[in-house]
């Protein structure tokens, strides 16, 4: 039976192309037309009625002889679940406060309210990263986030400098980075930061009316003004280099090729634009927005193709696949490497998981004084693909790594459990992104 | 392959775990993204 091909492959149909995506190994084939039109006719019937022409048949049979990756895979994680943990990437929460009240923040479901020191004081931020340092991996990770991490720029800034001197001794590389709405740049802190090679991830959800409905300042109003022009300012001082505009878009913005427009318009062309993350809200996300979020991806997925024709093309992170430089298995098994490699600190040293888990006691990790309770992060070090059922037959898992686990545990209260609505979305962003990597 | 069904890429699925590349939530988006757009930075 043909039926039995699509128990292993995947049909994508998007920008004018048909691909075949092997489930367990992750191979992506390009489907000639004729053929590509009669597989997709079949779709919603799951190819119980598929009839082919002799020849398109037999190579189509030809796929089930494709070699499966799934014990490679099984292997490297099970030597994943006993690695020993070392810390690589820290984000360093160095101000529990801000100077918004953005209403989608998921800060104000865990750490906002009940924290009473607010700023990471120097020492707790020299000592976080001498912890960092002491872990044996040759490229390691600092990341300045909030709340507004420029809330305590003399924190972040000697934080900088103390770690630039570190590099000197340990002969390690250290990445940065600062999450920042920008309201607070000034250009003596861009000449640092630009100074110092800190990657900026900087906070914009399009035009005004856009970034202006849910992106407020605490006195309720619209922070457009406040951010914008110090986002340009910024994104100029560096050449338009090294840096990322991170947009959210929700119920209420969902054209959010609007914004990728915009950002264009304002030569603000290295973007990314993330579901918004919250439940039961006016703003949350929901199936029913599926169709409009799927549209969307179409008409920036063909506008990319149409900058690139003119020579001009943009960055959306998301669609920026690299299929031939692939990365290693363990990378694609468990991704971030939460609550083992990546993990979060707040202002009082306290370890957790990573930033959307940070306020979650039952996640707490211990804190950079008296070190990590290496039994409570046993269970991080099982987080793999594989040990989520709903991963097993998807066609994602190989380019997805099961999706992000501080989401799963709030929508679904599981850990291993990714929400349905996440994979979908997560699923339609990926067949645009694959589309548009084969030629 | 043949005529209707052409093989672009089968990813090699190697061993690796050096962790000279950048961990996911330090990129752009600081939530969960697909991990082919964090290439082997190894091999660059």
């Amino acid at each position: 039976m043909l039926k039995e091909i699509f128990e292993y492959y995947h049909l994508i149909n998007r920008l004018e192309k048909f691909l075949l995506i092997n489930k367990n190994s992750g191979a992506v084939y390009k489907i000639d037309p004729k053929l590509g039109e009669i597989l997709a006719s079949n779709l919603n019937n799951n190819y119980s009625n598929l009839f082919l022409p002799q020849e398109m048949e037999l190579e189509l049979r030809e796929l089930l002889g494709e070699k499966s990756n799934l014990e490679i895979l099984k292997e490297s994680a099970k030597k994943l679940e006993k690695r020993t943990a070392h810390p690589k990437a820290f984000c360093l929460n160095v101000a529990h406060s801000c100077n918004l009240s953005c209403l989608y923040c998921f800060a104000e479901k865990g750490y906002r309210e009940e924290d009473n020191q607010k700023l990471m004081s120097e020492k707790t931020a020299r000592r976080a990263i001498d912890f960092l340092f002491a872990a044996p991996y040759p490229v390691i990770e600092l990341d300045f986030f909030g709340g507004e991490p420029l809330l305590n720029w003399k924190a972040v800034k000697n934080s900088i400098i103390y770690a630039g001197e570190k590099t000197r001794f340990s002969g390690k590389k250290i990445k940065l980075a600062l999450t920042t709405n920008g309201i607070l740049l000034t250009q003596d802190i861009c000449r640092f930061l630009n100074q110092y090679e800190v990657n900026l991830t900087l906070s914009l959800d399009g035009p005004k009316e856009v970034h202006n409905d849910l992106r407020i300042l605490n006195n309720g109003k619209g922070s457009f003004d406040s951010s914008f022009y110090k986002i340009k300012q910024a994104v100029f001082s560096r050449n338009y280099q090294n840096y990322y505009i991170r947009g959210t878009y929700t119920k209420k913005t969902l054209n959010f090729s609007k914004a990728a427009n915009f950002f264009i318009e304002e030569n603000l062309e290295n973007f990314s634009l993330e579901p918004v993350i919250s439940k039961d809200t006016p703003w949350s996300l929901d199936f029913e927005d599926l169709p409009i979020i799927e549209q969307e991806y179409e008409i920036l997925a063909n506008l990319l193709v149409k900058r690139k024709k003119e020579g001009k093309p943009f960055s959306f992170y998301h669609f920026n696949l690299n299929l031939y430089n692939s990365p290693c298995i363990e990378k694609r098994l468990q991704s971030c490497g939460v609550g083992v490699e990546y993990l979060a600190i707040t202002p009082q040293g306290e370890i957790y998981p990573c930033h959307q888990l940070t306020g979650y006691k039952e996640f707490k990790l211990g804190d950079i004084f008296q070190g990590i309770d290496i039994e409570k992060q046993e269970i991080f070090k099982k987080i793999h693909f594989l040990n989520s059922k709903d991963c097993l037959t998807c066609w994602a898992k190989i380019y997805c790594a099961g999706g992000c686990i501080a989401n799963n545990y709030y929508f679904s209260s599981s850990l291993f459990k990714p929400p349905e609505l996440f994979c979908a979305l997560l699923k339609i962003r990926l067949e645009y992104a694959l589309a548009l990597s084969v030629e | 392959m043949g005529k209707y069904i052409k093989l672009i890429v089968n990813p090699q699925l190697k061993n690796g775990g050096c962790m000279t590349c950048q961990s996911s939530c330090q990129t752009a988006c600081k939530t969960s993204a697909t991990v082919s757009n964090q290439p082997c930075e190894r091999e660059k």
